[in-house]
């Protein structure tokens, strides 16, 4: 059974993190000076997920809304 | 109903069902365990019946504190707390005492604790009042109450408006009151209101708590202090017990005490706490280290990931629509299948698909409330939630199908609102499931052709076409609610129009203790003395209180038998909603049939003793010295000694057409009779009833009176009179009257008795019912006694749980009556 975009939102970041490695599929990550930057697929709509890049710890976990800051996020990859 | 030795046969009954279907009694065949699987008849299914809530039982230092005590103190120390306890009961007592910021006892089980703590806590001027879905182990504990005199009773189910009525009805009779809860209630996983039952207690200084938070502990609150003290610090009125044996992992149990007198007088005084075992080392050194876990901060780690699991469980149940009774954040969840034949159908699938998880029936729960109990650890992972609710969602619509039960049922038996989906969907399936059979449905015996009926049943008893024609005309427009019958009739004929079922029901006020001991009814009177309709319900029931024998014909060598018996059961239920009943009584069954129990019990009714009935079907003598060689030599001797001996100072009259004021006579010796037993406790039969015998040629009525000569005392009036029921060759003696005005110097129930008979036979009858009860009178006059039973089923068990409190008191006030005669 799918979640929608706000079901996920009332889980807690550690849910929301057990959520996307149970259920997700890691797209891309990208890795920028202090975050790393992971997105998921999970049922019918895409994660950003921003980790610390020093010790890995998971900071925010969102559907990812902005069509800009995708966009950024791959075109980020390509310049690398 | 008595909630009596047929109450354990009861219990005894479903549970083997449930052992025999290989479900209940199970043993896991793992030779080790880590995580949420075990290994049940060969296959391995993820464990949902678990209460240890943390998964901490596999945590590495909770096993280590464990082997560390056994290798310091030994498997056990075998000494009563009462004269030395272990060095670990100190530690752990101190971590405890930083847990609940309050004072601590430990006790080997929490059922351990209440029988330690109740009776030293409830004093002899004290009253206690139990909420009735509170845990068994209380239950059990406050009976050690009872039979100091101390005033014990039950309340519905986190009623607090009920509660505060009883505190200000008993305040002023008692120093205090004690209200016994659950913090999480076992079964359905709802919660007690704290937060309210405070505020009772800051209005109310006579009201204690005393409140069983097993399933709460660990898993809410500062330090997994428990869901009650989540709430605050514990209400310097309360008394806290707590579970070790669930989500704390360890086994074993405290008692919270606001202050420490009240902990010392509990460790000095309480019972099992001075002679039963203590704790042992391991699940002391055990306790030790889960401790440690809760004073630290990945106490809350645990308890997030616990609501994590509960939330996504809630969400799962809601998106795939199962009907989910009670809605808390407690681990423990409740689906509603109504019946006990879809419980265990569910429970089965459920199990071939790799998931344990509990049946959740009577005594638990009321029959028809059955339900798929399970319960969500730290241990799941969401996919195995999700993949086990949507197994169950699947399989719930074939195992419905399977036993004919829509979701409407569940939610009506639940007192849930029916989703709209479900009501059309119900409506479409009955529209093309209509079957072959043709369902008759009447409102009086006049709309059924009388040769059919008096066919089918008119041979069974009193209820032949005139007899049911009587008791509508009595039993209907009269003034006193309990005097008003609802007369329904149901029969079911096959393709062909032969006749498969058919039975006539009536629905009235029934007092609970009909069938209770007679003590337990003295008890129950006086308290219908300020409130008539204490203990009572409303009963949907085959046949009627006036009358006897098989009420229901089923043909089962028909094919549509089952079917048949289906339609009765929906149309009962039916008719419990259309009259808001309680109860629904299928009864007066005389042969054994295991086929017939398992059916019924599997469609959510339970099988109920009833008194023996007793029959004289051997009317073939021609002389009273023929009679008595049929007799057994007591009864033989027995007849000779008290009845032949004064037969001739009697008079027998038949009469038939009394005036109002020997009527009104009449009616009085009834009541002289009925007033004077309890055993089978019924309201008096209106008066209207015994005038209209008289206008039908079936009632039989003879007075039995002293000849002239014989009454010294001069009365000049019947010492007996009878009213007997004559149909199809039977004879029924139905209501008996008594003046025991020559009670010591004449037998005159025995002479009424003989004279019945004797009638009988004058009537050419060839059998005769003589009713339940006054069972050695008449087996000395040739009645064999028949084993009669019948089926049950209640919507709440509320008023069979308060009935079953008055058992202690049983042997209290033996109201053993001068005559155990009853109109019935």
């Amino acid at each position: 059974m799918i979640l929608s975009k706000s079901e996920f939102c009332q889980f807690s970041l550690k849910a929301k993190k057990r959520l996307v490695m149970e259920y997700g599929e890691l797209l891309l990550d990208r890795c920028f000076v202090e975050e790393k930057v992971c997105i998921y697929k999970i049922y019918e709509f895409h994660v950003e997920a921003i980790y610390n890049a020093q010790n890995n710890e998971l900071i925010k976990m969102e559907p990812i809304y902005s069509i800009p800051l995708l966009k950024y996020y791959v075109t980020s990859s390509r310049r690398k | 109903m008595a909630k009596n030795s047929s109450f354990i046969d009861t219990i005894d009954q479903i549970i083997t069902d449930g052992v025999k279907k290989g479900i209940l009694h199970l043993n896991n065949e793992d030779e080790f365990l880590e995580g949420n699987l075990i290994k049940l008849k060969g296959k391995d299914v993820v464990n949902f019946g678990s209460c240890s809530y943390l998964g901490l039982e596999f945590d590495r230092r909770l096993k280590d504190g464990a082997i560390d005590a056994i290798e310091k103190y030994g498997t056990q120390f075998s000494e009563s707390r009462a004269y030395v306890s272990i060095k670990l009961y100190k530690d752990l007592e101190e971590h405890f005492e930083k847990i609940f910021k309050a004072h601590v006892l430990i006790s080997p089980t929490t059922t351990l604790g209440h029988i330690a703590a109740i009776p030293v806590l409830v004093s002899q001027n004290d009253a206690v009042i139990i909420d009735h879905q509170a845990h068994n182990s209380i239950q059990t504990a406050c009976n050690l109450l009872k039979p100091k005199g101390i005033h014990v009773e039950l309340v519905r189910h986190n009623r607090l408006d009920l509660l505060e009525e009883k505190i200000k009805e008993l305040k002023n009779k008692h120093e205090k009151i004690w209200y016994m809860a659950d913090g999480i209630y076992s079964m359905y996983g709802d919660a007690c209101p704290v937060k309210e039952i405070y505020a009772l207690m800051d209005k109310y200084k006579e009201l204690n708590l005393y409140v069983d938070d097993a399933h709460g502990m660990s898993c809410f609150g500062i330090n997994g202090s428990g869901y009650v003290m989540s709430f605050g610090a514990l209400h310097p009125r309360a008394v806290l017990a707590v579970s070790l044996a669930k989500a704390f992992a360890t086994g074993g149990a405290v008692l919270v005490f606001p202050d420490k007198e009240l902990a010392r007088k509990v460790r000095t005084c309480g019972g099992p706490l001075i002679t039963s075992g203590p704790m042992q080392p391991s699940a002391l050194g055990a306790a030790l280290a889960s401790a440690k876990i809760h004073l630290s901060d990945e106490i809350y780690e645990l308890q997030n990931t616990l609501q994590d699991n509960i939330q996504f469980a809630r969400l799962m149940i809601k998106k795939y629509g199962l009907p989910i009774i009670s809605a808390s954040a407690a681990p423990v969840f409740f689906i509603g299948v109504s019946l006990p034949k879809l419980g265990y159908n569910m429970v089965h699938r459920m199990l071939n698909e790799g998931y344990y998880l509990n049946l959740g029936i009577f005594p638990a729960v009321p029959m028809k409330n059955t339900g798929i109990r399970f319960t969500i650890t730290c241990l799941h992972t969401f996919s195995q939630i999700e993949k086990m609710i949507e197994r169950m969602a699947h399989h719930l619509t074939i195992a419905l199908n399977e036993e004919e039960i829509s979701m409407n049922q569940i939610y009506s038996a639940f007192k849930l609102p029916i989703p709209s989906d479900v009501q059309i969907e119900e409506q479409v399936v009955s529209i093309l499931n209509a079957g072959s059979l043709v369902i008759e449905k009447h409102k009086t015996i006049h709309a059924i052709e009388q040769n059919e009926w008096d066919n089918l049943l008119g041979a069974n008893g009193s209820f032949d076409w005139n007899g049911l024609q009587f008791l509508e005309r009595s039993f209907t427009n009269n003034k006193i609610a309990e005097e008003n019958w609802e007369f329904d009739y149901l029969m079911v004929r096959d393709e062909n129009n032969k006749i498969i079922l058919a039975t006539f029901l009536t629905t009235a006020i029934w007092k609970d203790d009909m069938l209770s001991h007679s003590s337990i009814s003295a008890q129950v009177e006086e308290q219908r003395i300020n409130d008539p309709y204490f203990l009572t319900s409303k009963v949907v029931s085959i046949g009627s209180l006036l009358t006897e024998g098989e009420h229901l014909f089923l043909d089962k060598n028909s094919a549509h038998w089952k079917s048949a018996l289906q339609i009765l059961f929906k149309y009962i239920s039916q008719l419990q909603e259309k009259y808001e009943a309680n109860n629904i009584m299928i009864r007066d069954f005389i042969s054994e049939d295991p086929e017939i129990d398992s059916y019924f019990i599997d469609n959510g009714y339970f099988k109920i003793n009833m008194p023996n009935s007793y029959v004289v079907d051997d009317m073939n003598w021609k002389s009273t010295d023929e009679y008595l060689q049929r007799l057994s030599s007591n009864g033989r001797y027995d007849v000779k000694r008290y009845v032949l001996r004064d037969e001739d100072k009697f008079e027998v009259k038949i009469i038939t057409d009394p005036s109002e004021k020997d009527l009104e006579m009449y009616y009085n010796m009834y009541l002289n009779v009925k007033n004077n037993s309890l055993t089978l406790n019924t309201f008096n039969l209106p008066f209207k009833a015994f005038k209209n015998m008289i206008s039908l040629k079936q009632w039989d009525i003879t007075t039995l009176s002293l000849k002239t000569e014989f009454d010294i005392k001069n009365l000049n009036k019947p010492l007996a009179v009878m009213f007997c029921y004559v149909a199809c060759n039977n004879y029924v003696p139905m209501i008996l009257g008594l003046d025991y005005s020559y009670h010591k110097e004449y037998r005159v129930y025995k002479q009424a008795m003989y004279s019945a008979i004797k009638r009988a036979k004058n009537l050419n009858c060839t059998k005769m019912y003589m009713g339940f009860a006054a069972d050695s009178e008449k087996k000395m006059f040739g009645a064999k006694p028949r084993a009669t039973y019948g089926y049950m089923q209640t919507k709440e068990n509320y008023n069979l749980e308060v009935l079953g409190s008055y058992n202690a008191f049983q042997n209290k006030q033996s109201t053993k009556t001068k005559n155990d005669i009853i109109s019935i």
